[in-house]
């Protein structure tokens, strides 16, 4: 009798709709969760759907879906995300930025990440992206070997770059701060 | 000194990729720049653009020597958080050093505070090299957070052939577009 070999889920990539945006938030404060600052997540699932189904949307999402014939009753349909923008490199142009990409750890070690990353990989280099933008924390040892393993190279360590930020009443200072002399 | 700060017009492309170069020159990568005027001409002035940028111009008589007058510029574009929604994010922010400790630095920032303010955005975020102190010192002086050693987040990337190996995974596992 030969052994049998369990198949891997039916899940499809497919590009985020408004009404996944629920599912969506879920899965964002999984992550935010995980990371160990659930508190951060300030956007509802209202703040989102608006900001990526308005006439400018700020941002695009994929999402990793069960397909029927392998969704459990009680289970997500909806087991992982990808989101992503366009933005601008002053030495390299057209670049795309990784902001989120999570999948729920039940359904890890099927390819699901990779299969996200790649297709917004794909749609980047359509627009003539060269570069793929991320960030990740020093201490996410398993998304940072991820990443490394298809390429990507961490620039704080090779080249001294850090993000820093303005938060809303530094900018509000700024704003209202005198031109110089 | 009198400048002005405004955002850029296809005809400051020019100008704003030589002090670009400065830039990356100082930083030790001008090998690495890529970008053309025709790039930015081509890609930041349709309605599809993805980015701004501000220049700090100076009137003729204070032109450099070779005859410029736009001497800063700040380069900026909208991302999106999904903590804290729409982010203004500045790639650059640069002025000619014969044209530095005179204000010009801190009004391109102000002046991007208040464009990331109008497009309701709730933070300002940015790259700059750790090593680069007076770079950072004049942020931080400002309210700014090192959100790398705060909050241990690191910047990566894939470039070139990387991106491609991983855009043709996804062709080979044949994703519905």
């Amino acid at each position: 009798m030969s052994a049998q070999q369990a198949r891997p889920l039916a899940v499809s990539i497919r590009p985020c709709c408004a009404q996944d945006c629920a599912q969506v938030m879920r899965l964002i404060r999984e992550l935010a969760e995980f990371e160990k600052v659930p508190e951060q997540v300030k956007i509802s699932d209202q703040g989102l759907c608006n900001d990526g189904f308005c006439d400018d949307p700020f941002y695009k999402c994929l999402v990793a879906e069960v397909q029927p014939e392998d969704r459990s009753k009680a289970g997500p349909a909806i087991v992982g995300y990808g989101l992503y923008f366009f933005t601008y490199s002053t030495w390299k142009g057209r670049n795309i930025y990784m902001e989120d990409l999570y999948v729920m750890p039940e359904f890890r070690g099927q390819g699901i990440g990779k299969r996200l990353m790649s297709r917004i990989a794909q749609i980047g280099v359509e627009k003539g992206c060269t570069q793929m933008k991320l960030s990740v924390l020093d201490w996410n040892r398993s998304a940072i070997d991820f990443y490394l393993s298809k390429g990507a190279v961490d620039l704080t360590a090779t080249e001294g770059w850090h993000v820093f930020r303005f938060e809303a009443e530094a900018m509000r200072q700024l704003a209202l701060g005198q031109p110089g002399e | 000194m009198f400048y002005t700060i405004r955002p850029w017009a296809v005809r400051d492309v020019k100008e704003v990729v030589r002090l670009i170069k400065e830039g990356a020159a100082f930083h030790k990568a001008l090998d690495q720049v890529k970008t053309t005027s025709e790039d930015f001409i081509k890609d930041g002035f349709g309605k599809e653009t993805t980015f701004g940028c501000l220049v700090a111009e100076v009137p003729p008589e204070e032109k450099t020597k070779e005859g410029h007058t736009i001497i800063g510029y700040q380069f900026h574009y909208l991302t999106y958080c999904t903590w804290d929604g729409p982010i203004l994010f500045g790639e650059d922010l640069y002025v000619a050093p014969d044209f530095r400790g005179k204000g010009i630095g801190t009004s391109l920032l102000n002046q991007v505070a208040k464009i990331a303010l109008e497009k309701g955005c709730s933070q300002f975020r940015f790259i700059s090299t750790q090593w680069n102190k007076s770079a950072t010192d004049f942020f931080t002086k400002r309210g700014a957070v090192n959100v790398t050693d705060y909050n241990r987040w690191l910047v990566a990337h894939l470039e070139g052939e990387h991106v491609r190996k991983m855009a043709e995974y996804c062709v080979k596992k044949q994703e519905p577009k």
